[in-house]
């Protein structure tokens, strides 16, 4: 029992580590665990959910499903962006592989953890510092036979023959674009080049077609995702979803997160210095469920050089711009057309066109099926009947309205403000 | 109004339908618990019956909508309320229509209300995959407790023992006093009745318990803090069995 504990001090993380090395390894977006079902092995320990499972929530209400931590924070890069850049006075630290290695299988013992996101700051050299992450995750791998999800960091412009090995043992790999455009990552970013990231992102993308193509492979068995820092630079939101849709096409990602710029350091003269708001980045994700999911094109979502009105969601802001679309009978129009129409999402289409095999639906039916009918009735007719308005005034009003109401169920007062004020007049609430 | 009063098991509730169709009285009410009856009301109390309900359950099987059975003994692992009443609607409109798959006609209020009612239990299994979390005990054990709002106990085991396999450990349901038991090689289901469970943790437990929290709070991005949509993900009542949430508890 001395024994035992005794050990247990030497090799286990320290508290003041810990918070070190996490909170440098925080702004990685990326926390999910789904994509991959490898199963355990004989006397080895975990296994990977498809589905992913999140295991508790912070309190800026991001899912905790690994343990997201850096090997080391200490940097030889300056990038304008990073909390963990050269140039700023931060504590800094470092963990060794095996001490990784024992916290994520006593955390995972506990249910804490799906796995682990291990990520690093470029120690030394890029091949260096790739190394180590290798060395980690093969000693998780192999020494603890650990068969839960790992998701790794790949360090730009490392040795290919590194990171395609690295590939072989972890479920998902990402390297981070960063930025929104090459200009942006030379400015902000002189270090790394545009290059060095997307090279082996494409290397990534072919073998994985390659080993999926012979059978169930395991090479990166939940694929490549990729993160940027959106208002950081100048690009415009039509740019943005551009550039998402094209990594998409070219590389297979499975995802590409975007991350609201915080000011993470002292004043730079080429940062802004308030943080973008967060609903530009929430909007920014529905575009991209819109392109992923919906059948959506970035061409028809937005133009070049626009931005996603912050008022109302991407697919309200297409729907508007579109009246010869609408509207859409309930009863006949197919799945694809459904989902286009605001307030109706993959849920309620599922339940639509199945529920119609059985007779004709009407608004009475959708309500219970949970259909936005606030902001789907101007857009839907049910056996030819209409309830909503042509007028393309009110109808913007209304999806404002249902878009900045969170909070549908107020208490009403005499000193209500105009807005509720008026949707009680109107008969919305 | 009619009500059904029964034990509560699967067999009584196969036979409760058998009466209520050879009765020719379908009930609005199914329960295993008293009623407060008002003007009017009759209230049948049903017996099990085995041979009733086998005819129920032939019946059952032969029905064109597919995984009746299966859903059924899912369904009765719920703590809602009317579960019985749901699930009762539900198998009569299988019943009525034998020839037609209607599982999935969502626009019948008994179909999307038995959806739901199964739509719960799963969503709740799948938390509880999550947000379970496991101490170690000073013999090398791990244990976990928990309060669900349905029986799922059973249904969570097969996912830790997968992934737990070399690792002996109980599942407590403290609302029910159930425990399921997994020693490395078998499964096994004990009930509690009124006794305590007891466990003495390893010395080790509290350092764990400091070092997750720590984790907690670190991987949290201060000028992001979005507590309404964490509550949204985490509502408060999982708070209690949750290391990083117990400190919250107290301040709340």
């Amino acid at each position: 029992m001395f024994f035992k504990s005794f050990c247990w001090v030497f090799i286990m993380l320290d508290y003041q580590r810990l918070k070190i090395l996490t909170e440098s390894a925080k702004y990685d977006v990326s926390c999910s665990s789904s994509g991959s079902s490898r199963r355990n092995t004989p006397k080895g320990i975990g296994n990977a959910e498809i589905s992913g499972i999140c295991h508790s929530f912070t309190e800026d209400g991001r899912c905790i499903s690994l343990l997201k931590i850096l090997l080391t924070n200490k940097c030889a890069y300056d990038c304008q962006y990073c909390v963990n850049r050269r140039s700023n006075d931060v504590p800094r630290a470092e963990a060794s592989p095996e001490e990784i290695c024992e916290l994520v299988i006593n955390f995972y013992r506990r249910n804490m953890i799906e796995g682990l996101f291990l990520s690093s700051a470029v120690d030394q050299n890029p091949d260096n510092t790739m190394e180590k992450l290798l060395e980690t995750v093969i000693r998780l791998r192999k020494l603890h036979r650990f068969n839960g999800y790992i998701h790794l960091k790949g360090i730009p412009s490392a040795d290919q023959k590194l990171i395609m090995r690295a590939g072989e043992y972890v479920d998902r790999m990402s390297f981070n674009v960063e930025l929104p455009s090459e200009r942006s990552l030379k400015l902000l970013a002189p270090q790394k080049s545009k290059a060095g990231i997307l090279l082996p992102m494409d290397l990534m993308a072919k073998e994985r077609r390659q080993a999926t193509s012979i059978r169930y492979s395991k090479f990166l068995p939940a694929g490549q995702t990729t993160q940027m820092i959106v208002g950081a630079s100048p690009e415009s939101d039509g740019h943005i979803v551009r550039l998402t849709q094209g990594l998409y096409r070219k590389f297979s990602l499975k995802r590409v997160y975007f991350s609201s710029y915080v000011p993470t350091n002292d004043f730079n003269p080429s940062l802004p210095t308030v943080p973008v708001g967060l609903l530009r980045e929430h909007r920014l994700y529905q575009a991209d469920w819109l392109m992923r999911f919906y059948g959506f094109t970035a061409e028809e979502l937005l133009d070049e050089n626009e931005n996603i009105p912050e008022g109302y969601d991407p697919k309200c802001h297409w729907a508007l711009k579109h009246p010869e679309f609408f509207p859409v009978e309930i009863n006949t129009a197919p799945p694809e057309v459904l989902v286009r129409v605001p307030g109706i999402g993959f849920r309620s289409a599922y339940k639509i066109v199945n529920a119609r095999r059985y007779g004709k639906l009407d608004f009475e039916h959708l309500a219970k099926m949970r259909v936005v009918l606030k902001r789907a009735r101007n857009f839907i007719t049910c056996k030819g009947k209409f309830l909503g308005t042509e007028n393309q005034l009110i109808i913007k009003n209304t999806l404002l309205l249902t878009a900045t109401d969170s909070e549908p169920f107020t208490q009403l007062s005499l000193f209500s403000n105009d807005e509720i004020k008026r949707s009680v007049l109107i008969g919305e609430i | 109004m009619t009500t059904y009063i029964f034990n509560g098991s699967k067999i009584g509730l196969l036979t409760c339908i058998f009466d209520a169709y050879y009765e020719k009285r379908i009930p609005n009410l199914i329960t295993d618990k008293p009623v407060q009856s008002g003007f009017g009301d009759v209230v049948y109390e049903i017996e099990n019956d085995l041979e009733k309900a086998e005819r129920v359950k032939n019946c059952l099987k032969g029905v064109a909508t597919p995984n009746v059975l299966k859903d059924l003994n899912l369904a009765l692992k719920s703590g809602q309320e009317n579960k019985f009443t749901v699930i009762f609607n539900y198998l009569k409109a299988v019943i009525d229509n034998k020839r037609i798959d209607v599982s999935k006609n969502f626009a019948d209020q008994r179909i999307l209300a038995f959806c739901d009612l199964l739509k719960k239990i799963t969503n709740e299994i799948h938390r509880f995959k999550g947000f379970i979390r496991f101490e170690e005990s000073r013999d090398g054990y791990f244990y976990a407790h928990y309060t669900p709002e349905n029986d799922i106990t059973w249904l969570l085991m097969p996912h830790f023992t997968a992934r737990l396999a070399d690792q002996a450990f109980i599942i407590h349901d403290t609302k029910r006093n159930v425990l399921a038991l997994y020693d490395g090689q078998s499964v096994r289901q004990v009930d509690g009745g009124d006794g305590i469970v007891t466990v003495y943790l390893s010395d080790e437990e509290v350092n764990f318990r400091k070092l997750w929290q720590t984790y907690y709070d670190s991987v949290n991005i201060k000028e992001r803090k979005n507590h309404r949509l964490m509550k949204s993900f985490l509502p408060i009542k999982f708070w209690k069995n949750l290391p990083e949430k117990c400190v919250d508890i107290a301040n709340f």
